[in-house]
């Protein structure tokens, strides 16, 4: 018996030696690894950075939470520059009835809309409002249903009971007409957006999160932590999440595609970002249907955008389920 | 079976009192005020006293505990007015129509537009996975999986504007503006519902095709599937008598989860081919803050959704009789 410890000892000393190479080592190697099994979520990968960069998430979070704490300079918008240095990206606001409705030419790349705006730069901007709210309401839903998913678990009982029957009503309110309902008597605006879509994506998500806590609270070194007298938070932090992130991060991925065509779909009905500023749902909304028969191209354009983006996050999420959790391969 | 049952329906009563709890105080505290600068405004002078008749006809002048027991129609039990438990969902504010009536007016309209497209879908991506799932790497998988990821990316809204547009340019076609019901004009209705019905179901569909094929690859490897082949049995035969009806159980957990998507169809296309449905109604009332008419239907939507839910646990069991909830 106690030969065999050792000997199980040694062997997992020996075992886990060469995971202990630096961390940027590890990380490129594991995504070099990602790209040879998986081409095609390598590439949506890349598309959806694309978007990101053009969408301006890191400058828009970056300046948001500085006006929130009250410092700093702002960071440039790409897109600002991109508009300042090249010829044909303009204002999305500016308006140019002389060149209203006109197809695609040097001037308007992608043509202009009912009341001359160029459709290129409007879509430009447009990818802020999706990858701004897309990003920051999956931060939100998850930091909501890590939470609930990973204390459900630790406490148990009376907490997991109560967490659940939240879970049920989330559940059982039909999404889209709940964000109608908040954004419609509270007013639209960026800051309504990404709460109400991220709070009610939360609970729902919290599930799988709680089942795979479940599990790593039964193992021996959660034991170990209490025994030592880590307190609640600290095993909490420390030892749970760590081993459900990857289904967090897997379940962000995958909502990502729906929280995009959830904003698209509310912005097409009028519950999106306040005009002027565009949004790829609105600039297809019933207002401009009349003049999308003059203009196709109004009409097709902002869909193709949310379509790309949609799937390129759907695909990117399947391969990185693949890689992450390969017992759900194939499904959905 | 019985006993779970019962259990499941005596579920649904806490949930949907956490329900009515979130909607009418989210609405209550914030909204009031509001609707009655619309209401006054309307009138065109701001008169106290008319605010103060206002707030007394609406019956916002109680506090919210009071209000709520009011809506529900707890007061009933000491000799309020009747509320929601006796079947009274209050008056739109600015038509003073009964909501109850109107609900039951919309209702089947929604009803049926969702049905069509869940009946829809479910009859054509079936068959289509059980397909592809038989040519399993061949073209016509290819082709199905194809599309069915691309199906799945597109906005419905953005299908219906592109047919909108370009029905409209190529063939001169436009669906009907005037809605006519089910028993007056059997033709014409069915000329309205069918396209909306056939857009809300291509999203549902193509996350089904997907599923019933993976499904399907499982069950086709299993031993009895070999079996029930050896035994002389043709195709047909073995794929719907005995792959599929083992392929369906998460199909089924997939539509039940699926009916939110449904319901949010149903808002979104009841917008753009002017139905007047539920959805409409709720669009309309959201942008008139008519809060009676609001809490209604959130109420209705999400009592219809836990009910379809527990219906579609019940044919759990029915499909599969290994499956004994207790």
């Amino acid at each position: 018996m106690t030969f065999v410890q050792v000997n199980n000892a040694t062997e997992i000393e020996t075992w886990e030696r060469p995971l202990e190479k630096a961390l940027p080592s590890r990380i490129a190697s594991g995504l070099w690894s990602f790209a040879r099994k998986k081409p095609l979520g390598t590439l949506c990968g890349f598309v959806v950075i694309f978007f990101m960069i053009i969408g301006d998430l890191v400058p828009e979070s970056v300046n948001k939470i500085s006006t929130v704490a009250g410092f700093g300079k702002p960071v440039p918008y790409l897109a600002d520059q991109l508009e300042k240095h090249t010829g044909f990206l303009y204002p999305y606001a500016r308006q140019n009835l002389r060149e209203r409705l006109q197809g695609s030419s040097s001037r308007h790349i992608l043509g202009t809309d009912d009341v001359g705006r160029d459709v290129l730069s409007r879509l430009l901007y447009g990818a802020r409002t999706v990858v701004v709210v897309s990003f920051a309401a999956v931060f939100i839903s998850e930091l909501v249903s890590a939470t609930m998913g990973i204390s459900a678990a630790y406490y148990g009982g009376i907490v997991d009971k109560l967490f659940y029957r939240v879970v049920d009503v989330f559940q059982a309110l039909p999404g889209l007409v709940l964000l109608i309902t908040i954004l419609g008597i509270f007013g639209s605006g960026l800051w309504q957006l990404v709460f109400a879509i991220g709070i009610i994506g939360g609970p729902p998500a919290s599930r799988t999160i709680r089942g795979q806590a479940i599990s790593v609270m039964s193992s021996p070194f959660i034991e170990a932590a209490k025994v030592v007298g880590a307190s609640d938070i600290r095993v909490m932090l420390r030892y749970v999440l760590p081993n459900v992130f990857p289904l967090v991060i897997l379940s962000a991925t995958l909502r990502l595609g729906i929280v995009v065509l959830i904003e698209a779909n509310l912005s097409f009905l009028g519950y999106g970002l306040p005009p002027p500023f565009p949004s790829w749902g609105q600039m297809l909304g019933l207002e401009g249907r009349q003049f999308m028969r003059t203009q196709p191209g109004l009409a097709i354009y902002p869909g193709l955008a949310i379509g790309l983006l949609v799937f390129s996050f759907n695909i990117f999420g399947d391969a990185l389920r693949d890689v992450l959790d390969p017992r759900m391969r194939g499904q959905g | 079976m019985q006993k779970y049952i019962a259990q499941r329906i005596l579920l649904l009563l806490p949930t949907l009192l956490l329900v009515t709890i979130i909607t009418f105080v989210g609405l209550r505290t914030v909204l009031p005020a509001d609707v009655i600068d619309l209401i006054v405004g309307e009138y065109g002078r701001n008169d106290p006293a008319l605010r103060k008749a206002l707030e007394e006809e609406l019956g916002l002048s109680a506090n919210i505990p009071e209000q709520y027991a009011n809506w529900v129609g707890l007061a009933w039990f000491w000799g309020g007015p009747t509320g929601v438990l006796e079947g009274n969902l209050g008056r739109s504010l600015h038509s003073g129509r009964a909501v109850l009536d109107e609900i039951k007016r919309r209702a089947p309209v929604s009803f049926e537009l969702g049905l069509w497209a869940q009946v829809t879908a479910v009859a054509v991506s079936v068959p289509l996975g059980v397909w592809s799932a038989v040519k399993q790497d061949q073209w016509p998988d290819y082709g199905l999986r194809s599309l069915a990821i691309l199906v799945n990316a597109l906005p419905g809204f953005w299908v219906a504007v592109l047919v909108l547009t370009f029905g409209s340019l190529w063939f001169d076609w436009a669906p009907p503006i005037q809605f006519s019901y089910l028993f007056e004009d059997p033709v014409a209705h069915v000329k309205i519902m069918l396209t909306p019905a056939l857009l809300i179901a291509l999203t549902p569909g193509g996350g089904l095709v997907r599923l019933v094929r993976t499904q399907m690859l499982d069950v086709l490897r299993q031993d009895y599937i070999r079996t029930a082949y050896a035994k002389g049995l043709g195709q047909n035969r073995v794929l719907y008598g005995h792959a599929l009806r083992n392929a369906l159980i998460p199909v089924v957990t997939v539509i039940g989860v699926g009916l939110p998507n449904i319901i949010a169809g149903t808002v979104v296309f009841e917008q753009i081919f002017l139905i007047p449905g539920m959805g409409r109604y709720l669009i309309d009332a959201v942008n008139a803050l008519d809060y009676p008419v609001i809490q209604g239907l959130n109420l209705v939507f999400a009592a219809l959704l836990m009910v379809s839910v527990l219906l579609v646990d019940i044919s759990y069991s029915l499909i599969d009789p290994r499956i004994r909830p207790d």
